[in-house]
């Protein structure tokens, strides 16, 4: 008889998959908001055109 | 794993500024704010708190309920990015410029105006820039006077446009419109002798002593709803640099024609027929016409009502959006800004957005968008 796998209903294992929002609202409800980590840089720029010469820009071109 | 540096990561070293839920962080040595969404505020804040790697995996697996492979592949990305970003050290000497450039404009354009009881002359010794500045400040032309107050000029040279005020140097732009932007607002700043916080660019109308800043990308619709909110009978401030008074967060208007695009001419002629008169120049490919606003009373530094993010789309149903302010930011991103640097600046400018009302506006009839925005400015 083979031995039934209980998957506790708080978290999900490794083997899991969850490709889809939709699959992970129906698994984890409440946790259904992640999204990946994400920064994004806003430079900050007088004349703002991303032209500007200088350190500023060097460093903006960098990041 | 988390490197070591971690544990020698300071306060001192990264700004960090808490947005709702999100958060903000800069660096003293870099002009730019790093916009953190809600799960990479978390992580920052198992970095900074000495957490290990795993314990940070741990935590989003349990507070997420994502599969641990998720988590460390999200975490590590994040951390990498961050190592070449917000943690990079800097080997450049970012104190000074490599070489200050010599105003040494020669010849060329030169004429005098006059704003609020001062003279300034701009000196601009390249074609293409004059024929960018000078039909913008058309209106303030004046006869020449003996002894400016303030001399603004710009320089061409193989590094770019330089810009001066009094023979200091500004800054240098590479695109002739970026140095047309710097030097329009070093006009403004050097007469009203402002200190200005921030300068968002955007367009802004208003009423009384409210206004709505509509911070927008070119070419899209922003100017044509300007002119409709002007036709309206509201004041007009600024076309496209918004400079935020440091301490009463008003906005410095910015009194220059807005240069109209062919596109627009049949909106503008409609609201005022003697725009068809006007002379066509030509910018970048592209006819255009420079309007100058009606000049009405107003206050010259009204307050923000709010920040609508316009966009003219054809066919499409008007709607108003609210917006939070870390949507808000992101969108100033795109729209481009400048932030005083240095922490106390940047966390009164986030206060200041935190408490505004933030909104996306969509619309294709411009009547509707009119409507809106007068319902916005009585709020």
């Amino acid at each position: 008889m083979e031995k039934e796998t209980r998957t506790p209903p708080s978290y999900l294992t490794d083997d899991d998959e969850v490709d889809s929002r939709r699959d992970i609202v129906r698994k984890l409800g409440k946790y259904a908001t992640y999204a990946a980590p994400f920064t994004v840089l806003a430079f900050s720029a007088k004349a703002d055109t991303g032209s500007s010469t200088g350190p500023s820009a060097r460093r903006a071109r960098k990041h | 794993m988390f490197p070591s540096r971690l544990a020698v990561l300071s306060p001192s070293q990264i700004w960090q500024f808490p947005v709702s839920e999100c958060s903000v962080l800069a660096r003293p040595d870099f002009p730019g704010l790093y916009i953190l969404n809600r799960t990479a505020t978390r992580a920052w804040r198992l970095l900074t708190a000495g957490k290990s790697f795993d314990a940070g995996v741990r935590d989003f697996v349990q507070h997420y309920g994502i599969p641990k492979a998720r988590a460390l592949g999200d975490l590590q990305r994040t951390w990498d990015h961050w190592e070449q970003t917000v943690l990079a050290s800097s080997t450049e000497d970012v104190g000074t410029p490599v070489e200050v450039p010599v105003s040494n404009t020669r010849g060329g354009f030169v004429a005098d105006y006059a704003l609020e009881g001062k003279s300034v002359r701009i000196m601009v010794d390249d074609p293409g820039l004059e024929l960018d500045i000078a039909p913008r400040v058309a209106p303030l032309l004046v006869e020449s006077v003996a002894q400016p107050d303030i001399t603004l000029s710009a320089c061409f040279s193989e590094t770019g446009y330089h810009v001066f005020v009094n023979s200091t140097w500004i800054g240098t732009e590479h695109e002739p419109n970026a140095a047309r932007l710097l030097l329009l607002q070093e006009f403004v700043r050097s007469v009203r002798n402002s200190d200005w916080i921030a300068i968002l660019h955007a367009a802004a109308c208003g009423l009384k002593n409210r206004c709505i800043l509509f911070p927008a990308a070119s070419q899209s619709g922003k100017t044509t709803l300007s002119v409709a909110l002007m036709r309206a009978g509201l004041d007009f401030y600024t076309d496209d640099s918004a400079p935020i008074e440091r301490g009463a967060f008003t906005v410095s208007a910015m009194p220059f024609s807005l240069m109209v695009r062919q596109g627009s001419w049949p909106a503008v002629t409609d609201y005022f027929p003697g725009f068809r008169n006007l002379p066509v120049y030509s910018r970048y490919g592209q006819d255009v016409k420079f309007f100058s606003p009606p000049v009405r009373h107003r206050c010259e530094t009204p307050d923000v009502a709010s920040i609508v993010f316009s966009r003219w789309q054809p066919d499409a149903a008007t709607s108003l959006t609210p917006l939070d302010s870390f949507e808000g930011l992101l969108r100033l991103k795109d729209s481009g800004f400048w932030i005083a640097h240095d922490r106390a600046s940047i966390q009164s400018f986030l206060d200041w957005l935190q408490r505004l009302p933030i909104y996306e506006l969509i619309y294709s009839d411009v009547v509707e968008a009119v409507v809106i925005a007068q319902r916005l400015l009585v709020e």
